[in-house]
C-alpha cells in the first residue's frame, strides 16, 4: 500500500503513473508531494523528486477489546524504519496487546492494520517471517536443551541447513549461552531464559523487531550490549519497537517515544517533545503527569508506608 | 470433625484453583463471543467462575453424552439378535461389551493422571506457590485432588450411568443403572489410590523409559486377559469364566449388571466400592503426585537441522518422551487397543484360520490392522497437540501455518508409533511365516495411521488454531472430542462396506483397494516433508 498526497494505491508500481502524470503537470519541488511507503523496496530513485516517508508499519484507528474490556482504544500510529520506538505505559496499559496484534496473533476489534503491506491477522506467516520477537512470558520449551530450541526455531525460519550451526555459534556467543548449550531450558535461570528468548528473535537477522520487556531479568553485560545493537539495528534502516517500564532506557535508546495509557494513545514523539508537551524535565515525570498518577503513586506510599 | 480427618483442606484448597487456573488458561478467549455460542459455551463448558460443583455437574453431563455414544448401538445389536433368535449372542456381546467398559475405565483413570499432572506441569500452575510457604508435599497432594475434583469422578460416573440405562434397556435388570455407574466409580476409587501408592513407591526412582514400558506392559496384560478369557472363548467357557471368578473385580459388575442378582457377585461390587471409598479418603491426603520432577544434567550435544518439517517433528518426539505423564497416556493409548489385535496371533484356531483362507488375509490386513491403526492414530494423535498446552503460544511467535502444525505432529506421531508395526510386523511374519505379508502389516498399520492421523489432526487444529489460549483437553472439550472422533471415523463407514463389497466380487481388487487408498497420501507426506524446506 502506498498513498500519494492521501490518494491511496494497492500496489506500489501502479502509484509511478500518476507520479509521473504529476511531473508532467508541473516540476515538483520537493516536499510538494508526500509519498508515503508502506512496502519494503529501494525508493532511491525517488528522492529528491518528492518528499519521502516510509511508513512499514501503519495502523489506523484500532480497537481492541476482550470480552467487555477495551484493551486499545482508537490508535492510529505510523512507525517507520531507522527510528528505534519505545512503548511506554503502566501494567495493562495495552503494549504486549499492540505488539501481538503486530504479530498477527490477535485480531483487532476493528480498524486496520498494515505491516510492510501485509494485514498481520490476515498473513501472519508473513509477517513473522520477517519479525523477532521476545515475549513478556518465558514461554519456551523447557524440556528441550538450548541447542535443540534455538537450531529447531533456526530451521522454521528457513535458515539453510548448512547455516544453522554458524547462526547458532553466533547467538549463543553474543548472547553468552555457551555454557549452557546443551542443558535443559528448564534447568536455566530466569535470566538465561530471557537471553535464550532474545537469541530466539536474532537468529534470523529479522527487518522488524518486537521485544516486549527485553531488558527485564538480563543482567547490565547484556542489556548495556543489546541496547547498542537496536540502536545500530535502527540505524540498518530496520523497524525497532520495544517495550518497556525502566524510563532511564528509554531516555537513553528512544529515537521515538509512544505513550499508552489504559488502551489511549497519550503522546508520541521524540523524548524531548515528550518532555515538552508535559512541561518536565524527565521522562519519570511526564509519565506521571501525562498518565495522571500522581495521585496514586501518593497513595501508593501512604499504604506502603502503613 | 472427621472429614477434615480424611481431608487435607489446603491441598484442597489449592487443587480447586488448579483446575480453576487450567480452565481460564485453557478457554481464554480474545474479542466477543456470538450469543449463542457464549451461552452454549457457559452452560456445557466448565468455565473459571464454577465453583467445584457446577463444573463437576458439567463433566457429569458430558460423561453421560460419552456414555450414550459409546453404547447407543447396544440396543440395536441387542434387538436384532433377539429378532434373528440368537438370544445367547446379546448375552454374551453385553457382558464382553462391559467387561471391556470396565477395563478401558481402569485404563481412563491412570489417562487422566497422566492429563491433569500433565498440565498441571505444562501449564506450570504450581510454580505460582513456589515462592509462598506450602510444602511441596502439599502442593503434590493438590495434584492429586485435582484428578477427583477436576471432574475425574463424576465423567465416569456420567459415563457408567448411562451404560448402565442402556444395559437396563436390554436385559430388563434395574441392577444394572446401580451397579454399572457403581463399578466405574470403584474403577476410579481403587485404581487411583493403588496408582498413587505404586508412584510413590517405585514410579519416582525409575527412569522414564522404564516406567513407560511397565506401564504399556501392564496394559497389553490386562487387555490379553480380557481377549483370552472373553474376547476369543467359546459361550460355554465364557460363562464359566464369568460363574467362576464372579466375586472377582470387574467380573462382580458384569455379572449383577447382565445376569441377574447373585449374593457374592452383588456383595463384592458393593465391598469394592466400599473398599475404594475409604481407599480414596485417607490415600491422596497422605500421598500426592510426583509433580516436581527437575530434570537435572546434560543433554547430548544435538542440533535438530533436518528438513524444516522433520525439525519439527523431532522436536516434538523429544518433549513427548522427555515427559513421563504424556508418553504414558499417549502408548497407554495405544497398547490398549492394538493388544487384541495381536493375542489372536498366538490362538492356534485364529492363526489356522489365517493362514488358509485368503477371506481372512483381507480381515487380517485391512480390518483388524489398517482399521485398527486408523482408529489408534484418531485417538491417539491428538496427544501431540495437546501436550503443547502453553507452548502453542511459540508456534503463534514462529512463522508456521496450521499444515506446517498438523503434518509436523503427523511425521512426530508416526516415529512414536513406529515401535508397534515393527513388533506387529516381526510377529506375523514369525508366526505365519511370511515375509510378505508381515511387509504388508507394516505397510498397512503406518499407511493407515497416517490417513487417520491426518483427518484428526486438522480437526482438532480446526478447533485451536485460532484461539490464543494455551491447548489442552480442556480446550477442545469432550463434547467437541467425541464429534471430532466421529468425523474422523466417519469416512471408515463408507469405505469399510465398499471393501467388503469388493471382497464379493473380486478378492484381489479388495486387497488392492486396501493396499492403494493410503498411499498417495503415505507417499505424498514423505516427499513433501522432505522436498519443502522453505518458511
Amino acid at each position: 500500500m502506498a498513498s500519494i498526497n492521501n490518494s491511496y494505491y494497492n500496489y506500489l508500481p501502479a502509484l509511478y503513473p500518476a507520479l509521473l502524470q504529476g511531473l508532467a503537470e508541473g516540476t515538483p519541488n520537493n516536499g510538494l508531494y508526500t509519498l508515503v511507503i508502506e512496502e519494503a523496496g529501494n525508493y532511491t530513485a525517488m528522492a529528491g523528486l518528492v518528499s519521502v516517508v516510509v511508513v512499514l508499519i501503519r495502523i489506523r484507528d484500532l480497537w481492541m477489546s476482550f470480552d467487555s474490556v477495551d484493551a486499545l482504544k482508537n490508535i492510529s500510529l505510523d512507525i517507520e524504519p531507522g527510528k528505534l520506538y519505545v512503548l511506554l505505559g503502566p501494567n495493562g496499559s495495552g503494549k504486549t496487546t499492540l505488539l501481538k496484534i503486530l504479530l498477527g496473533i490477535y485480531k483487532p476489534t476493528r480498524g486496520s492494520v498494515s505491516v510492510y503491506g501485509v494485514v498481520p491477522w490476515r498473513e501472519p506467516v508473513k509477517v513473522r517471517k520477517i519479525t523477532g520477537y521476545v515475549p513478556e512470558d518465558d514461554i519456551i520449551y523447557q524440556s528441550l536443551t538450548v541447542r535443540e530450541y534455538l537450531s529447531f526455531v533456526a530451521r522454521i525460519r528457513g535458515i539453510p541447513r548448512g547455516e544453522v550451526e554458524e547462526r547458532l555459534e553466533r547467538v549463543m556467543d553474543a548472547f553468552m549461552l555457551h555454557d549452557k548449550a546443551d542443558e535443559y531450558i528448564g534447568n536455566l535461570s530466569h535470566g538465561y531464559k530471557r537471553r535464550v528468548l532474545l537469541a530466539e528473535a536474532f537468529i534470523h537477522n529479522p527487518v522488524i523487531y518486537l521485544l516486549d520487556e527485553p531488558f527485564i531479568g538480563i543482567d547490565p553485560r547484556i542489556a548495556k550490549a543489546l541496547k547498542t545493537v537496536l540502536r545500530e539495528k535502527a540505524r540498518e534502516g530496520k523497524t525497532v519497537v520495544v517495550t518497556t517500564h525502566i524510563l532511564e532506557i528509554a531516555e537513553a535508546i528512544a529515537d521515538q517515544v509512544i505513550l499508552i495509557y489504559k488502551g489511549d494513545l497519550i503522546a508520541t514523539g521524540t523524548v524531548e517533545e515528550v518532555l515538552e508537551k508535559a512541561k518536565a524535565s524527565q521522562l519519570e515525570e511526564a509519565f506521571l503527569s501525562l498518565t495522571m498518577s500522581h495521585a496514586q503513586v501518593a497513595e501508593i506510599i501512604k499504604a506502603l508506608s502503613s | 470433625m472427621v472429614v477434615d480427618s480424611f481431608i487435607d483442606w489446603e491441598a484442597f484448597t489449592i487443587a480447586s484453583v488448579f483446575v480453576r487456573e487450567a480452565i481460564f488458561r485453557s478457554y481464554k478467549r480474545s474479542g466477543r463471543e456470538n450469543r449463542f455460542m457464549k451461552f452454549l459455551l457457559d452452560v456445557f463448558m466448565p468455565r473459571a467462575t464454577d465453583d467445584v460443583l457446577t463444573y463437576n455437574m458439567k463433566w457429569f453431563v458430558a460423561g453421560l453424552f460419552s456414555g450414550l455414544f459409546m453404547a447407543i448401538w447396544i440396543p440395536l445389536f441387542v434387538l436384532s439378535s433377539r429378532y434373528l433368535g440368537l438370544m445367547y449372542t446379546a448375552e454374551l456381546l453385553l457382558i464382553s461389551y462391559l467387561t471391556m467398559a470396565f477395563i478401558i475405565a481402569v485404563i481412563i483413570v491412570f489417562d487422566l493422571i497422566h492429563q491433569v499432572t500433565a498440565s498441571i506441569r505444562e501449564l506450570k500452575l504450581w510454580t505460582v506457590l513456589e515462592r509462598h510457604p506450602v510444602p511441596k508435599s502439599v502442593l503434590e497432594k493438590a495434584s492429586s485432588y485435582s484428578v477427583l475434583i477436576g471432574g475425574g469422578i463424576s465423567l465416569l460416573f456420567g459415563i457408567g450411568l448411562a451404560i448402565g440405562v442402556i444395559t437396563y434397556i436390554v436385559t430388563d435388570n434395574p441392577g444394572a443403572v446401580l451397579y454399572v455407574p457403581m463399578g466405574f466409580l470403584a474403577s476410579i476409587m481403587l485404581i487411583y489410590p493403588a496408582a498413587l501408592v505404586l508412584i510413590d513407591k517405585i514410579g519416582s526412582s525409575l527412569s522414564n523409559l522404564v516406567s513407560l514400558i511397565i506401564y504399556v506392559l501392564l496394559v497389553a496384560a490386562a487387555m490379553s486377559l480380557y481377549v483370552v478369557f472373553i474376547g476369543l472363548a467359546s459361550p460355554a467357557e465364557v460363562y464359566l469364566t464369568i460363574y467362576s471368578y464372579r466375586v472377582v473385580y470387574p467380573l462382580s459388575y458384569v455379572y449383577v449388571s447382565v445376569l441377574g442378582n447373585d449374593a457374592s457377585a452383588a456383595l463384592s461390587s458393593l465391598s469394592y466400592f466400599l473398599l475404594g471409598l475409604v481407599l480414596s479418603a485417607t490415600i491422596p491426603s497422605r500421598l500426592g503426585i510426583k509433580l516436581l520432577e527437575a530434570r537435572t544434567g546434560r543433554g547430548k550435544r544435538r542440533v535438530l537441522k533436518y528438513p524444516r518439517l522433520w525439525s519439527m517433528a523431532f522436536k516434538d518426539v523429544f518433549i513427548l518422551l522427555r515427559d513421563r505423564a504424556r508418553s504414558k497416556q499417549f502408548y497407554g493409548q495405544i497398547a490398549a487397543l492394538i493388544t487384541p489385535a495381536a493375542v489372536p496371533l498366538f490362538t492356534p484356531k485364529i492363526l489356522y484360520i489365517i493362514s488358509v483362507t485368503e477371506y481372512m488375509h483381507v480381515v487380517f490386513i485391512f480390518t483388524i490392522y489398517g482399521l485398527l491403526s486408523y482408529i489408534l492414530a484418531v485417538i491417539a494423535s491428538p496427544v501431540l497437540l495437546f501436550s503443547e498446552a502453553e507452548n502453542s503460544l511459540i508456534l503463534k511467535r514462529l512463522p508456521l501455518t496450521i499444515n506446517d502444525v498438523a503434518l509436523s505432529k503427523l511425521l512426530a506421531s508416526l516415529i512414536l508409533y513406529q515401535p508397534f508395526p515393527l513388533l506387529l510386523a516381526s510377529l506375523v511374519t514369525y508366526m505365519l511365516r511370511d515375509p510378505l505379508i508381515g511387509l504388508i502389516v507394516y505397510y498397512s498399520l503406518n499407511s493407515y495411521w497416517v490417513l487417520g492421523g491426518i483427518i484428526t489432526l486438522y480437526l482438532v487444529l480446526l478447533g485451536l488454531w485460532r484461539s490464543s489460549t494455551a491447548w489442552t483437553e480442556l480446550s477442545l472439550g469432550i463434547i467437541k472430542r467425541l464429534i471430532v472422533t466421529l468425523v474422523a471415523v466417519s469416512p471408515l463407514l463408507i469405505y469399510v462396506p465398499i471393501v467388503m463389497f469388493m471382497y464379493f466380487v473380486d478378492v484381489s481388487t479388495a486387497i488392492t483397494a486396501i493396499l492403494i487408498t493410503p498411499a498417495p497420501l503415505l507417499v505424498g507426506l514423505l516427499i513433501y516433508s522432505f522436498a519443502v524446506d522453505r518458511v
